[in-house]
Formats: C-alpha cells, sequence, structure tokens
C-alpha cells in the first residue's frame, strides 16, 4: 500500500464507523463467512462463559468472539455485517 | 449503553413463584414490547452479578415492570424477590434488543408460545395490543408447569375474546376437573392453537432453551416461515 494519495486516515471516518457501532445490533443482518446463510443477530446462537461466542444458527460457525479483560473488551467479527441507518 | 439508577416503587407477588417490580427510572428512553433489560448488582466488597430481564409492561404504561421468577438457588432473583424493597435503588441499562419485538403496526396474526416466564416479554405484547384497542387476530399457548405458577392468569382472561385466545398446557400437575392439556408443546398442539401458516402468522417463542428449539422446529415442520419464528432463549439456567 505505497500509494497513500487517495486514502485518508481511519480517524477522518471516525463518524460512520462511530454511526455503525451505534447501531441496533440485533436486527443487524449477518451473511455467514462458512455457509452463506444470512440471519439477523438475535437469532444467532449466543454462548456464555468466561467469554461470550455467537455462532451462525445454520451452520455453527463463529460470528462474534468477545473477551473481556479489566477495563476492555476485545472483540473479533466474522462475516458480513448489514447495518440499518437510523 | 449507560447504567441508570432506577428506583423502586412497588414489589408485589405474581402467581406463586415470582414477584412483580415496578420502576422508577429518570429518563427512562421508552420502550418496544418484547425488550429487557440488564440489571446489576453490587455487593459492599464490590462484588457485581448481572442478569437479564424481560420488561412485562407495555411501553403505554406509566411505569416499568419487571417480572422475576425466584430461582431458589439463584443469587440475583433472590435478592429481588425476597431482599428488594420500595425506595431501594436498582442499577439497569436498556432496553435492550430490536429483534424480539412486536408493535401493532407490524400487524398479524400473532402467535406467542411461553414456557415459564418466558410469557414476560409476550404480556408486554398482549398488553400493547390492548392498550391499541387491536382487534389483530392473536393465539398465545402457554405451558407451566402448575396453575398455581400461572402469571397474570387473570388480567390475560380479561384478554380474551376481541381476537385474543389463550390456551394453557400443564406439564407438572393440574388441579381437579382441569379439562385443558397436560403434556409437553406438541404439532398437535401448536395446529390447533392455529393461526394456519398459511395466514403468514408472525410467531413469538421464550422460555427455557430446550423448549424453544423443540417449538420452534415444530411451527416449521407446520408450515411456519423460518424467518418469521422468533425466538428468544433462557438459557439452561435462570438465576
Amino acid at each position: 500500500m505505497a500509494e497513500s494519495g487517495d486514502c485518508i486516515d481511519g480517524n477522518g471516518i471516525g463518524g460512520l464507523l462511530g454511526e455503525i457501532f451505534a447501531a441496533e445490533p440485533t436486527t443487524a443482518q449477518r451473511i455467514c463467512q462458512s455457509c452463506g446463510a444470512q440471519h439477523p443477530t438475535g437469532a444467532h446462537r449466543a454462548y456464555t462463559g468466561a467469554g461470550v461466542v455467537l455462532r451462525c444458527p445454520s451452520c455453527g460457525d463463529l460470528a462474534v468472539r468477545v473477551a473481556q479483560r479489566a477495563g476492555t473488551r476485545v472483540v473479533e467479527f466474522r462475516g458480513t455485517w448489514i447495518f440499518d441507518q437510523a | 449503553m449507560t447504567w441508570r439508577v432506577g428506583t423502586v416503587v412497588e414489589v408485589r407477588p405474581e402467581a406463586a413463584r415470582s414477584r412483580m417490580i415496578v420502576l422508577d427510572v429518570p429518563d427512562w428512553p421508552g420502550h418496544l414490547a418484547g425488550q429487557h433489560v440488564d440489571l446489576r448488582l453490587t455487593a459492599d466488597d464490590g462484588y457485581q452479578a448481572q442478569r437479564s430481564y424481560s420488561i412485562a409492561s407495555a411501553p403505554e404504561d406509566q411505569s416499568l415492570a419487571l417480572t422475576v421468577e425466584r430461582i431458589d438457588d439463584g443469587e440475583v432473583s433472590l435478592y429481588l424477590c425476597d431482599e428488594l424493597r420500595p425506595g431501594d435503588p436498582l442499577e439497569l441499562r436498556g432496553p435492550i434488543g430490536g429483534y424480539f419485538t412486536w408493535q401493532v403496526a407490524d400487524g398479524g396474526p400473532l402467535l406467542l408460545v411461553a414456557g415459564g416466564s418466558g410469557v414476560v416479554p409476550l404480556a408486554a405484547m398482549l398488553r400493547h395490543r390492548a392498550a391499541h384497542n387491536s382487534g389483530i387476530d392473536t393465539r398465545v399457548l402457554l405451558s407451566v408447569g402448575t396453575w398455581d405458577d400461572v402469571l397474570y392468569r387473570d388480567e390475560f382472561a380479561r384478554f380474551e375474546g376481541d381476537g385474543v385466545a389463550v390456551h394453557y398446557t400443564l406439564t407438572r400437575a393440574t388441579p381437579g376437573g382441569w379439562s385443558g392439556w397436560s403434556r409437553r408443546v406438541d404439532a398437535e398442539m401448536l395446529r390447533s392453537v392455529g393461526p394456519e401458516p398459511g395466514t403468514r402468522p408472525q410467531v413469538f417463542v421464550c422460555g427455557p432453551t430446550l423448549l424453544v428449539e423443540r417449538v420452534a422446529d415444530l411451527l416449521v415442520g407446520l408450515g411456519h416461515e423460518p424467518g418469521l419464528v422468533k425466538t428468544e432463549r433462557f438459557g439452561p439456567t435462570g438465576g
């Protein structure tokens, strides 16, 4: 990525990212990276323990993994996500 | 989402093992029927415990009300049912979950199926429906252990007619003279409750995980559209 003439800093899209992270999460649609099925987040299967794992209701593959540490959340998102614009 | 501090207005018994907790929450943003809140309790030594509870009140109601089932070995529900008093502060955040919600504007027909205290978010939907004098065809099937465990019994009886039909199946014990169902929810029962899958009802199923999965599978087997069957699992344990 040597050519940087037509990009901006991630900081510059803070407004867009803030809009996405503030969207209603349970009605967001997710397309599974593994089986291609599309389901709302609210229809996925959540397994809670030391952390939280969210799985595709069709194939069981990983959708979200959340680890909690003091004062932080460490999050892995997988698949394609579709958020409604507020 | 920020934590707020509400004040307990009232705690009253609801059926044999539950309590209705009415809260005054400053700046409550309002909710949709079917949503829940997270409650957080903090002990003197800083230990915190957090649980989710469905909102029982309709969006139109004056106060926010939760119904909490007393779980004998549950640390949070024991405190809420046995210790909480009017005037006590209670920390909560919400409303949470736009997925498992219904509004009159979403239309019907409606099929609501619950196991045990899974009826709570469905009660909010029925109260919301009543607040709007809606005549939407609404079928309700509640699987409960005993007649004494049935939540909101008198209120639901008043909802009957006007397009609402409420059915019970008692899975542990039945009172004398009981002529209703006394078995786990099965396909025959769901077929009898209706409405016909061909009318494309919006279906909400809430309760313990095993019941929810079985009922959702049965409904899809009967021809209901999977995308119209929304589920809310309580998990294997409460607390």
